[in-house]
């Protein structure tokens, strides 16, 4: 029997699981998710189809991740952006913090994965700073 | 939002997408308080199915537009345990959204213009 709570339950660990922490955002998600699924029901499609249609409108996880991720880190202000790509493009390491959150999981990586997600990690800040003037990034 | 994945293929451009996403936000907001299910329903429904957005990528745009101050949101409960998180438009988004429509203006009087003198 399809539960849907435990549906939306294991949604979310799947969604933290991919990155996407932020509770509040989660909630907005879902609360989308149910709106499809009451909408999908209304038009005779069974609980899990609805849930899955539902799940697959919102889009592949990895990119809203990296959407959401972009969205937070235009709330750093832009000054300290550019300083901390300075330091970066010196060699700084990019903080554990910021890092940590961009790629959740990554402290379990050994050296030579961790030196690449760095290096990701500091293309995201570029990205985000040069695509934020058109349309948002 | 220059992301591939937040068009579908074969409706509207994405770049058309892309620069219109947030002049199409602002537009709805200024009409009345909405959510964000409800303003994908929309652009559906007046695009005729044309501008597709893929639903989760709103979200984000919603975010960022919220911390530039554009729109503001509040949780609000609908029963049964549910809730939804409304937007309105702010007063830095009006002045943003006279900006955008300045400017798409410009841009639909000169194609308005190429298309007429290429009919006559």
């Amino acid at each position: 029997m399809f539960d849907l709570e435990q549906a939306l339950a294991q949604w979310r660990r799947h969604m933290r699981g991919a990155g996407l922490h932020d509770p509040a955002a989660l909630d907005e998600l879902e609360s989308h998710l149910r709106e499809e699924i009451d909408r999908q029901i209304q038009r005779g499609v069974s609980l899990p189809d609805a849930f899955a249609q539902a799940v697959q409108t919102l889009g592949p996880t990895t990119d809203l991740q990296r959407e959401f991720a972009k969205a937070t880190l235009t709330r750093i202000p832009r000054w300290r952006l550019w300083k901390r790509s300075l330091l970066r493009l010196l060699g700084f390491p990019i903080s554990i913090r910021e890092f940590i959150q961009l790629h959740p999981g990554s402290h379990r990586l050994g050296p030579f994965r961790l030196g690449v997600t760095v290096h990701s990690a500091r293309r995201e800040v570029f990205r985000a700073m040069n695509g934020n003037e058109a349309a948002g990034g | 939002m220059h992301s591939d994945t937040m068009y579908d293929a074969a409706m509207l451009e994405k770049e058309l997408v892309a620069a219109s996403t947030e002049p199409i936000i602002l537009s709805l907001l200024a009409r009345g308080e909405s959510y964000g299910y409800e303003l994908i329903q929309n652009v559906k429904t007046l695009s005729s199915g044309q501008l597709a957005w893929t639903d989760g990528m709103l979200y984000p745009v919603l975010h960022r537009m919220e911390d530039q101050g554009w729109i503001k949101s509040r949780w609000v409960q609908i029963g049964n345990g549910r809730k939804r998180k409304y937007y309105s438009l702010q007063k830095n988004g009006r002045t943003a959204l006279a900006h955008k429509r300045e400017q798409w203006s410009i841009l639909t009087s000169v194609f308005a213009g190429l298309w007429k003198e290429q009919h006559v």
